[in-house]
């Protein structure tokens, strides 16, 4: 259990009888990067945050590329997590990519998760004509990996200034102690294939688990038609768009993205308190 | 200013940017200013924007020297080298972005990309290549160490019978007429004796030379192996009178696929170790023995075995026991060239101590698969 643990560097904070709310972050960062909304449901929640192989201070030795060669390599962590931690009544709150392994964890361990909170969500992220619009074309997600591959050949570079820190900033240089948005970049290229090559659209009439989808204005990774087409296939779902522009609202309007989920807990509260009376 | 610089509000929409920018992105400066920053960028650059470049310039405060392309006015990807601040005073804008166009050190990365691969490659192709020459360094090793035997085997084992053929047939031919019918006969035989060795070993070289060269041919057809013992037995009870040999054959037997010629050589190998590594007086028993797939041909003598050597290694060129070196001469061949032909022939060999009740003596047998039904009758 204590590996399982260590080896996604699980970090558990809040409340320890509250109710369980587990942060899956998306492809591209780590668990630091939840540190501007988990915190402030740490008050009445057990706030758990992690990092998969190979991103942050997980165990980078244990990375498995036969394991993570599909998503559900990583649904199999968020449940191994869940397992060791005995967790029950499950909030989980996916970003991203981490959306749909949540909802592949979900499908896998039904009895085990309450509510999906699905933030920026996309089922494929490629186009797939004439009915799908995902976003993208296979040769965007090659640019990618080029693109990737070459900030590779810099990265040292790219990595400097979180490494080096900056000395004129003491929150900065507090929050130094950790490290953000550190990947191995053999991690981040497989993530990125994986990821963006995925199409789990098959799976979501299989998703039972109630949730929410929170959607951005003007997201190009995951466009307005994706959240439509989850919130028209997800039974027991809710689609709220909030103003937040961009891919990552938890990074760039964390106040917003709190209210959401908050306000999205509270009414589903009721609904079971009702369906408990 | 060389280079492009924006300011961004903390939806990451334009709020400012100088003529440079505009002409890097190859558009009016104006209609830069309310369009959020990653729709001037490809959709490969997007993507690592929102998921590496924003969450770490949010996290960190800033970013150094990020590659990303910008999409240019017609759809051709103009790369860019991005340093970005984040500015958490009020009033200022909440990020401002640097950026140069670099295709002079985009080529250069490229080709920087591409040699490391190449290295990578190269690498590895001299890798293969060490190993290649490695395996050919042992391969001729191995074939030095075989001619060298090679030719000591010839000069030895070879030599010597003819040595003896034409020492006695020079004496017979000057003294023929002094001697009489029965010492005669008796050099005779021992002419015949020692050509019929050098006819073996012929045949044996032969057999290791092409199976050393990958060449050995063999037809295979059925072959009725009980008649072909009897007379293999017959043949060798006749050179060597002295010997008792003896022959069981439990019928029926299956008809065997295999090469005729070649099998008898390896029951006439088999049968001339029993005879040469066994006392005089001693009896040589073949037992020729069908088990349904096939047919099983055992030689047992009553000599003095092969100890504690791993029958396996009986079979491998060139090797012969320490006792058998003292006792005898001989190439080390005979056993491995057995072992050639029977699995040529998709056969078995084996060898093992006589079994109960002898108390001493080796036996040597092989196997060999039975004709089956594809095979036409003849």
């Amino acid at each position: 259990m204590t590996d399982i643990l260590r080896r996604h560097a699980v970090t558990e904070r809040g409340v320890s009888d509250g109710r369980p709310m587990v942060f899956a972050h998306g492809f591209g960062c780590d668990q630091t990067l939840w540190r501007f909304v988990a915190p402030a449901f740490e008050v009445d929640h057990r706030v758990i945050t992690f990092d998969y192989v190979g991103a942050g201070a997980s165990d980078r030795s244990a990375y498995d590329p036969d394991r993570y060669a599909s998503l559900d390599g990583y649904a199999s962590d968020i449940l191994d997590i869940c397992r060791a931690l005995d967790l029950r009544d499950v909030v989980l709150v996916g970003h991203s990519v981490s959306a749909t392994i949540a909802m592949l964890a979900s499908i896998r361990e039904p009895e085990r998760f309450a509510e999906l909170i699905l933030v920026t969500p996309s089922p494929r992220y490629l186009d797939d004509p004439p009915g799908y619009r995902g976003g993208f074309s296979p040769s965007d997600i090659d640019g990618l990996l080029q693109m990737m591959d070459l900030n590779a050949v810099g990265w040292a570079a790219y990595l400097a200034p979180v490494v080096m820190g900056n000395p004129g900033r003491p929150e900065l240089s507090r929050d130094l102690e950790a490290t953000f948005c550190s990947i191995d970049p053999a991690m981040a290229r497989q993530f990125a294939q994986v990821t963006f090559l995925a199409d789990n659209r098959a799976d979501l009439a299989d998703v039972t688990t109630p949730s929410l989808i929170i959607q951005c204005t003007d997201d190009v990774v995951a466009p307005r038609f994706v959240g439509d087409y989850l919130h028209a296939r997800l039974r027991d779902s809710e689609l709220r768009h909030i103003e937040a522009t961009g891919h990552c609202p938890h990074v760039s309007h964390p106040a917003e993205t709190i209210a959401t989920i908050r306000a999205y807990l509270r009414d589903r509260e009721g609904v079971s308190n009702v369906a408990a009376g | 200013m060389p280079g492009g610089v924006l300011f961004l509000a903390p939806d990451l929409r334009i709020t400012g940017a100088n003529a440079e920018s505009a002409v890097i992105a190859g558009c009016a400066p104006d209609s830069l200013i309310g369009r959020p920053f990653e729709s001037l960028l490809t959709a490969a650059s997007a993507i690592l924007f929102q998921t590496h470049v924003f969450p770490a310039l949010r996290a960190d405060g800033r970013v150094a020297e990020v590659f990303l392309a910008l999409r240019g006015p017609d759809q051709e990807s103009i790369p860019i080298l991005l340093n970005a601040v984040r500015r958490d005073s009020p009033g200022q804008p909440a990020y401002e972005l640097l950026f140069v166009r670099i295709l002079a050190r985009a080529r250069w990365e490229a080709d920087l990309l591409a040699s490391t691969r190449a290295l990578a490659a190269e690498k590895a192709a001299s890798e293969r290549l060490a190993r290649d020459l490695e395996r050919s360094a042992a391969e001729k090793r191995r074939l030095d160490a075989f001619r060298e035997a090679f030719i000591g085997i010839v000069s030895h084992e070879l030599r010597t019978p003819i040595t003896t053929i034409y020492g006695m047939s020079e004496f017979l031919r000057g003294h023929h007429a002094g001697l009489d019918d029965v010492t005669r006969g008796q050099y005779l035989d021992d002419v015949a004796a020692e050509a019929d060795r050098l006819r073996r070993l012929t045949e044996n070289l032969l057999v290791l030379s092409r199976a050393e060269g990958g060449k050995l041919d063999l037809s295979l057809d059925p072959v009725l192996i009980g008649r072909l013992a009897g007379r293999v037995v017959d043949s060798v009870a006749s050179a060597e009178p002295d010997r008792v040999l003896s022959l069981e054959v439990r019928d029926p037997l299956p008809v065997v696929l295999g090469d005729e010629p070649f099998i008898e050589q390896v029951l006439r190998n088999l049968l001339s170790n029993a005879v040469k590594y066994s006392p005089p007086g001693t009896p040589v028993k073949v037992q020729v023995v069908g088990d349904g797939a096939g047919v099983a041909v055992r030689v047992t003598d009553g000599g003095f075995g092969f100890g504690d050597t791993p029958p396996d290694r009986l079979f491998e060129l060139f090797y012969r026991t320490a006792d058998a070196k003292r006792r005898t001469g001989g190439a080390g061949i005979g056993l491995f060239v057995c072992r050639e032909l029977v699995h040529a022939m998709g056969g078995r060999i084996w060898a093992a101590p006589a079994p109960a009740p002898a108390s001493s003596g080796a036996e040597f047998g092989f196997w060999l698969p039975a004709a089956g039904q594809e095979v036409p009758d003849r």
